[in-house]
This record gives C-alpha cells, structure tokens and sequence, in this order.
C-alpha cells in the first residue's frame, strides 16, 4: 500500500474517474483495491525512465468521462473458457487492468489443437479509458501463432495484460503489432510460463506513442525451454517506446535469445530494460541479450539496461548493447551507385531492422515487411 | 573544348575541409573517349583523393580549378546525379553493407539510375535475366548475388563484384582506385578480362595503379606520373615500364 506522500495528481485523476464509470459491484471491488495501490510508482527502478503519472495526467486533462461500451475480447471466433476469470498477478498494472477492465474483456482460452493460420487476438476498445486482460494455455505439443495489433483508436490509457502458459512441447509464436498513437499512453504487460521442452517466440513492432510500455516478465517452469524474444521500435516526432523484459531461468538447459533494435528520430525516445534472472538452479542456462539502436537525430534519446544476474556457476549469458548512426563510407557507396541519398538512408535502415524479422514465421514475414516499409516511406 | 573530351580537369585545387594545406595542386588532365589513361605514382600524393573528387565524397573542398564531365560541371553534381550521368568509382575498398542483399542493391541501383535519367524501371525479371548473364560472364557465383552485398566476400570476390556493378550499370566513365589491391595473379585476370570486355570507343576509363603489372593486362593509352598533388609526366604505354624500372624516386623532388 502506497502512503499518502506518493499520491500524484495522476493518480488522483486516475482515481475520480475510475469511480465515475458505470461499474457492477465486482469491478467496483477492484477499482477501490486499485486506487488504494496506485499507479507504479515513478522512483522505482524499472519505471524511472517512463513517467506513466505523467503521461496519465496529461491524457486525463482532456478526458471527457462519456461513458462508452464496454471493452470486448475475441480470439479469431474460438470460444473462451466458461471458468471464472482468476489471475494470481497483483502488480499495479494489473490491478489497474482489473479495474477497468468488465468481464467481457477478461477471457481464458484454451487452444488445445495445432493452428497453421495466425489467431488473432482482438481487444475491441471503444472507450477512450479501456483495459483487457486475457489468459491463453497452449496444450501439451500444440504449435499455434498468435497476432495482436493495437490501434490508435482515440484511446487516452489503454491497458491489456496477457498471460501465456505453455504447456510442454507446446510452441507459441506471438506477434505484437503497436501503431502509432501519439495521444495515447498504452501499457502491455505479459506473463509467461514455458513448461519442459516448450518454445515461447515473441516478436513486437513498436511506433511508440505518448508513452509505449511492452513488458514481458517470463518464467522457465521447466528444463529445456526456449524462448526467442525479437522485436524493433521505429520512432518519429515525440513517439516514446518502452520495452522492458525480466527472464526467469530456474531450471537446467534453458536457451533465452532475445534481440531488439529500433531506429529514433525526430524527438523519439526509447528505452530497453532487459534483465535475465538465473538462480542457482538454473545451470547450463544459455542466454543471449542484444539491444541496438540507430540514433539519427540531435533530439532523440535512447535508454537502455541490460541487466544479469546470475547465482548459478555454470551458464553462458551475454548480453550487447550498442547506439550509433548509419555508416557514411556505406552511404557513399550507395550513392556513388545512383541511389539517392533517401533510399540509400531507407535501406540501410532496413536492413538493420532486417535481423530481428528472421525468426517470425513465413506467414507473417510480408505483413511486418510492408508495415516497416511504409514506415520507412513515411519517415524519410 | 575539344569535342570527344569526356573528362576535363583544369587547375584543381584541393584540400580536406578544416584544413589549409591542399592535397591537389593544380592538376591537369584530360581524358578524350574510349581512351584507358593510367595514374600511377607514390603512396600519398593525392592519386584516391582525386578519385573520391571525381565521385563527389563529402568531405573535400574544391578551392580551384573545374571538372567538366562531357562538357557539364561535374562538382556541382551530387553523387547519385553523377552516378546516372555515367561515371562510376570502383572502390579501393568496396564497403561491405550488413543486411543488403547484391540482388536487391544493384537493382535498387540500376532503377534509380534509370529514374534520374527519365528512363523506364527494368522489370523484375529483365533484371535477373541481366545480373545472371553478366555475372556468367565475370565468373561470379550467383549464390553471391544473395548474400549481403561485400559482407564476407574474399578481396577478390569484392573486386569482381565491382566489375560486376560496372558491367550492369554500364557507365561511361570508369575510374578503377588501385583495382588490382589484394588480388592473387587469377583474380587480377578475370577482373582485367572483366574490365578489358567493357572498353569501347564510347567509354574511358581511369586507372589508378602503384604497380605496372595491372597495365600488362590493361593496356592504356596514356600513362602519367602523379607526385605532390600534381601530373608530373605524361606518356605512352612504356613510362610504366620506365616507372617499375626506375621507381618514383626521380619525381620526390618535386613533392618538396
């Protein structure tokens, strides 16, 4: 419980609204847990370079409090589970999802079968105030992709937690697709739970926004996993993206490769928190952490951390982390060539965004392609 | 002007910008089509300068002097625009771009040349057809056509990669700086047959050369001698010859 000191006028804001919505008593339950927690607070260590107060004190101001649907969850027609929504996560974010977040927007699924088709999971939000959270369980051996996009559809805080247990041998590839929104403050939590031999892939696309958080926290619950954590952010004007990521290795033989670039202009900012966890138990871990950013304007900004702490003695962790501007000699060169000097700048950039889309699947490869394309066109 | 000059330089001066000392002083040279003239000369006498000048690399700054290419000033071109008038640099060092594919590159290339110039966009098809015909013809693998342009490449293969552009994009001036670096005797002669296959009555080149074993197989018409900045001589085929037997120490004095 936070004390009356750390009450910001965010959260004061925050917290008039949340009692002006139209609520059955359930939910008013978890808005008065939630007000009494607050949001995150701005001196913690891991939220200290993305001021969510801020960015909720400014959204509030022009909040018009008009009461809209409510959030709905769907996932490519499958039905969600009938078990009573439960979670055992009781972070701020995820307080503050359950707060705003109705029953149609809190769904658990089960996929029990092989997709070869992407799922597409859709948070339907037609309040400018909106929040989901929903559980997907990947069975035992199942392999399936699944696609979200978010929008910029006038949201002011969007909020949506995500938890993916995978069962063993199960393999889920997620891609996360965040346009951009530059009035929108939106925070993506995920929790992931990879049992023996299962493979979590995750892929995010960031355009940044007012403020873009994509947190993943992910747990190995057995040995032999794997995950591969990819993904770019591409900002201009005063986009801001976040991608902060905690990765548990508690057990033997576990492989964690993650690598993310992105590419700043104009007045866009960035931050990377990356942090693997191996505790004495998890020997053997192999994980890799890289983090690389092309940096092209004067009022950019790029933050990053990469974080290592390791009690076991027997793991391979490396971790890379790197800013810096395109190569003149190889402008030069493509120029020299005939290509002006913008799709010389285009291609570059390209290719540097290129290394991260090796891991998505085939299906998927054209449609991130053309999004990084057009943003390419668009930005230069 | 003469009119089958393709290449005028008159009295260029120049110097790095940020600093006073100038590295071409005052040189002379003119390059009349389908001629092959060779530079040869010492380490440090201005030899690559003039060729990244000729190319327009950012960084020089032109105090004195003109370049007409084809009766047009050329330094007051950008670099692509150059490129599409027809002159290509073969680079010393050919940079090597992670992530850009030969393929996608040359195209890329070839269409921006073909935009500047008002011409049509080579179909998809046409390209390959093209880029694997001459890519025979230099005995380049077309698994290297995949791979990331320079990334990897032996120092031949990225010499033979930069005849390969040239034999695509079929300019009209070719300056080759020091082609024949870091080439084994069978390198040198595919990319010398490369380069020999391209000359025309059309088309000059430039040869930028410390050794004379590269003219064995290039032949040029016109050989001069390069020293503090400056042409110092100029000759036929057999100065070469005279410059491997006598090296350049006879035109250091000049330099100070």
């Amino acid at each position: 419980m936070t004390g009356i000191a750390h009450i910001s006028a965010a959260d004061t804001k925050l917290a008039e609204v949340l009692l002006s919505l139209d609520v059955d008593k359930v939910q008013r339950q978890r808005v008065v847990e939630f007000i009494d927690v607050g949001l995150p607070s701005p001196h913690a260590e891991n939220w200290r370079w993305s001021d969510l107060h801020r960015a909720v004190d400014k959204g509030l101001d022009d909040f018009p409090a008009t009461a809209g649907q409510k959030t709905s969850v769907e996932l490519s027609g499958i039905s969600p589970d009938k078990t009573t929504f439960n979670s055992s996560h009781t972070d701020p974010i995820t307080m503050l999802a359950g707060a705003l977040a109705a029953d149609t927007a809190r769904r658990s699924y089960s996929i029990e079968q092989n997709h070869s088709e992407p799922l597409v999971l859709q948070a339907i939000k037609q309040n400018q105030l909106c929040a989901s959270h929903v559980q997907i369980k990947i069975k035992s051996g199942c392999q399936v992709i699944i696609l979200e996009e978010i929008a910029d559809s006038g949201q002011i805080l969007a909020v949506d937690v995500r938890e993916f247990v995978l069962d063993p041998g199960a393999h889920l590839h997620r891609i996360l697709i965040c346009n951009k929104g530059l009035k929108q403050t939106r925070v993506q939590q995920s929790f992931v739970k990879v049992a023996e031999n299962g493979h979590y892939s995750q892929f995010i696309l960031d355009f940044g926004a007012e403020l873009s958080r994509i947190e993943t926290h992910l747990s190995y619950g057995g040995e032999n996993a794997k995950a591969t954590l990819s993904g770019a952010y591409l900002l201009t004007d005063t986009a801001r993206a976040d991608v902060t990521s905690v990765i548990h290795h508690p057990h033997l033989d576990c492989i964690t490769r993650q690598l993310h670039k992105g590419i700043v202009l104009d007045h866009g900012q960035a931050v990377f928190q990356g942090k693997f966890h191996v505790p004495a138990s998890g020997q053997q871990t192999d994980a890799k952490m890289g983090h690389h950013t092309l940096l092209l304007s004067d009022h950019g900004r790029v933050r990053a951390k990469p974080e290592l702490e390791i009690y076991a003695d027997d793991v391979l962790c490396a971790h890379g982390n790197t800013t810096g501007t395109l190569d003149e000699d190889a402008l030069f060169y493509m120029r020299q060539r005939g290509l002006c000097e913008a799709d010389a700048r285009a291609l570059l950039m390209r290719a540097f965004v290129a290394q991260t889309l090796e891991d998505l699947p085939q299906v998927m490869q054209e449609q991130v392609g053309d999004k990084i394309d057009t943003w390419l066109e668009q930005a230069l | 002007m003469v009119k089958n000059k393709m290449l005028e330089i008159k009295n260029l001066e120049v110097g790095i910008n940020g600093s006073s000392d100038n590295i071409l002083r005052g040189l002379n040279m003119s390059v009349p089509s389908g001629q092959v003239h060779a530079i040869m000369g010492p380490n440090g006498t201005g030899k690559s300068t003039l060729a990244n000048v000729l190319a327009g690399r950012e960084g020089y700054e032109i105090r004195e002097g003109s370049v007409q290419f084809e009766g047009e000033n050329l330094l007051e071109l950008s670099p692509e625009e150059r490129a599409a008038k027809g002159v290509f640099l073969s680079f010393q060092y050919p940079v090597e771009i992670p992530g850009v594919p030969a393929m996608t590159f040359l195209r890329a290339a070839l269409n921006s040349q073909n935009k500047i110039r008002g011409e049509d966009k080579l179909s998809a098809p046409d390209f390959l057809r093209l880029a694997r015909e001459k890519a025979a013809m230099l005995k380049v693998k077309p698994d290297m056509l995949k791979r990331a342009i320079n990334v990897g490449f032996s120092g031949g293969e990225k010499k033979r990669m930069e005849i390969l552009q040239m034999a695509i994009l079929e300019p009209k001036l070719m300056v080759l700086d020091e082609t024949d670096s870091g080439l084994d005797i069978d390198a040198l002669k595919i990319v010398a047959d490369g380069v020999n296959s391209m000359r025309s009555a059309k088309r000059s080149m430039i040869v930028i050369t410390h050794y004379q074993r590269l003219l064995d197989y290039i032949k040029p018409d016109m050989v001069h001698v390069m020293a503090g900045g400056t042409i110092v001589k100029s000759g036929g085929p057999e100065l070469a010859h005279e410059l491997e037997k006598n090296g350049y120490e006879q035109f250091t004095p000049a330099v100070a």
